[in-house]
């Protein structure tokens, strides 16, 4: 038997990089990872238009590398994945810089300083190794960088690194340039969104990193709704193997009425409050996963309030696959069954909550809610024994009563629940009743349709 | 009343065994740490930080259930750990798993009943 050599032409196989599917959001996240494991407080990223097309920066103030260092880090596969990770360590396959950057731009530049040593700089340009067919990363230093705002960015730096991402491939070519600048805000508001979840811990936590996009502040998004009002904490347990310990904790969002407005919309709207519900899986406080059940239980509106955080350690990555773009996780057999267990609290509590709702609606003395257990059906009845119903009814004659009778049935009928349901699926703090009660609404009416 | 005290040489032996049949299923949660603390203070005098360094050795030492079930040779020692053993795996839902591993170590010690 021989060996042949059946090396991939660097030429095609950088291109089958490229197509890795990141989302935008997701690959400036695998970059942000980085910067997070090499104990950055400050990121900004830079989304912007130039007169050489638009370009994404991410800029840390992290530990940065030496020239060693980058040259090894911007190899493809610079890490073997069965290697144990450190703790804070948010890297899992040592590909995610190449490939969540070619996924989104043609040329990658990493510029970076760490203390005591020269800026060092180096380059991916695809189209250079598509030319060449040859794995050749280009290298500098600060002064052959012909680019005087970088070099500004490392005159008060004593380390940190620049990630820089030009030719970008995934906007959308527009006619006018102003298609470009609505396309990258955009792209930046998905991304204030993103970071400020799937990066909440590292933004309020005891390191607290602070983020920039475009020069805005990002505030983390808590999935648990912590700071809400009638949030409720649930039962929590761990379970240890040989390589860490998992810890598990459930919650109960407070419900969509305790909640403003603009906390509504912070979580992105009551759509996505219900889409929400379920799984929340953080590696190393970074989250991974973020909602659903994982195949544990069905989505449903009533058990859109549960939540569960899950902390892995990266020491567990063997047990939880996922995938070159941690954008999922598969859990362990073993884990599965004792999350099982685990979901009945938090689902339990908001099935309560939602019940409680739906008995203070029963309580009302206006509307009957008749509930055909036989053909399971429901429906919603003007009350007719209601007491200002029944004096009305007194002083009617037999055709004015059944006149009556006739169009309140038909209210009941008409009620336009399909209505109701969107607005109160995407709006439902639009909604405002209480405008239409009360003695000064009253006498408008009296005025308008019985005195004139 | 159960007599409080057995001697102090056997508790790593029965710890071990227990933890061998909880972590069975491949985890040991919580409620079966907290239920073997439980059931090992109603016979030794040991303390939580006792407890955790019986708890990491036994993930250090990748030790097996036959293996630790030949460091216990007394049938009243045998027939506690049996016991404690199935309490704390029972603790978050007995795994078939966990008691197949419980049934085995009963086999190897000819305690079927």
């Amino acid at each position: 038997m021989k060996t042949v050599d059946a090396s991939p032409s660097p030429r095609s196989h950088i291109a089958m990089l490229s197509k890795i599917g990141y989302e935008f959001t997701s690959a400036v996240g695998d970059i942000v990872d980085n910067s997070i494991s090499a104990k950055a407080s400050l990121i900004e990223i830079s989304f912007l238009n130039s007169a050489k097309g638009p370009y994404l920066e991410i800029v840390d103030d992290g530990a940065g590398m030496d020239e060693d260092e980058l040259v090894r880090n911007m190899a493809i596969g610079c890490r073997d994945p069965n290697e144990d990770r450190a703790f804070g360590d948010l890297g899992r396959f040592g590909a995610g810089l190449k490939t969540a950057s070619f996924s989104q731009a043609r040329r990658l530049s990493v510029i970076t300083k760490k203390a005591k040593h020269k800026v060092t700089g180096a380059t991916w340009d695809l189209g250079y190794v598509q030319r060449v067919d040859r794995w050749a990363l280009q290298t500098y230093s600060l002064d052959e960088l012909d680019c005087p705002q970088l070099v500004k960015t490392f005159e008060d730096k004593s380390c940190g690194t620049v990630v820089r991402w030009d030719e970008l491939t995934n906007l959308a070519e527009g006619d006018h340039d102003a298609d470009l600048e609505n396309q990258i805000a955009e792209l930046c508001a998905e991304l204030h969104r993103y970071i400020g979840l799937y990066f909440h811990r590292f933004i309020s936590g005891k390191s607290g990193v602070k983020f920039l996009i475009n020069g805005a502040l990002v505030q983390p998004i808590d999935p648990f709704m912590r700071e809400v009002a009638g949030f409720e904490e649930g039962p929590s347990t761990s379970l240890r193997s040989r390589k860490g310990r998992i810890e598990i904790k459930a919650y109960q969002l407070p419900h969509i009425s305790n909640m403003t407005s603009q906390e509504i919309d912070a979580h992105g709207g009551r759509g996505a409050i219900r889409q929400g519900q379920g799984l929340y899986v953080y590696r190393e406080k970074r989250l991974i996963v973020a909602g659903g059940w994982m195949g544990l239980k069905q989505i449903e509106n009533l058990s859109d309030l549960a939540r569960i955080q899950i902390d892995i350690p990266a020491s567990l990555d063997h047990e939880w696959v996922t995938d070159v773009k941690k954008s999922s996780l598969q859990i362990p057999r073993k884990v599965r069954s004792k999350l099982k267990g685990l979901l009945n609290s938090p689902i339990r509590k908001s099935r309560k909550a939602y019940n409680f709702r739906g008995n203070l609606d029963e309580a009302s003395a206006l509307w009957n809610i008749r509930d055909g257990a036989r053909d399971d059906t429901i429906s919603y009845e003007i009350d007719f024994e209601n007491e200002k119903l029944e004096s009305v009814l007194e002083g009617l004659d037999v055709q004015k009563k059944r006149l009556l009778l006739d169009y309140l049935s038909s209210v009941s009928a008409d009620l336009p629940l399909n209505h109701i349901y969107s607005r109160m699926s995407d709006a439902p703090t639009k909604i405002d009743q209480s405008r239409l009660a009360g003695e000064e609404y009253l006498n408008s009416l009296y005025e308008v349709f019985a005195n004139g | 009343m159960i007599e409080l005290m057995v001697d102090v040489r056997y508790l790593e032996p029965i710890a071990m065994v227990c933890l061998c049949v909880c972590f069975m299923d491949g985890v040991i949660s919580e409620e079966e740490e907290e239920a073997l603390f439980f059931e090992l203070s109603e016979y030794f005098s040991i303390g939580k930080a006792e407890f955790e360094d019986l708890v990491n050795k036994f993930f250090e030492s990748n030790v097996k259930l036959k293996t630790a079930a030949e460091n216990i040779s007394e049938n009243e020692i045998r027939k506690l750990a049996l016991s404690i053993a199935k309490v704390s795996a029972e603790a978050d839902g007995l795994d078939s798993r966990e008691n197949i591993a419980w049934q085995k170590i009963q086999k190897i010690w000819g305690l079927e009943k």
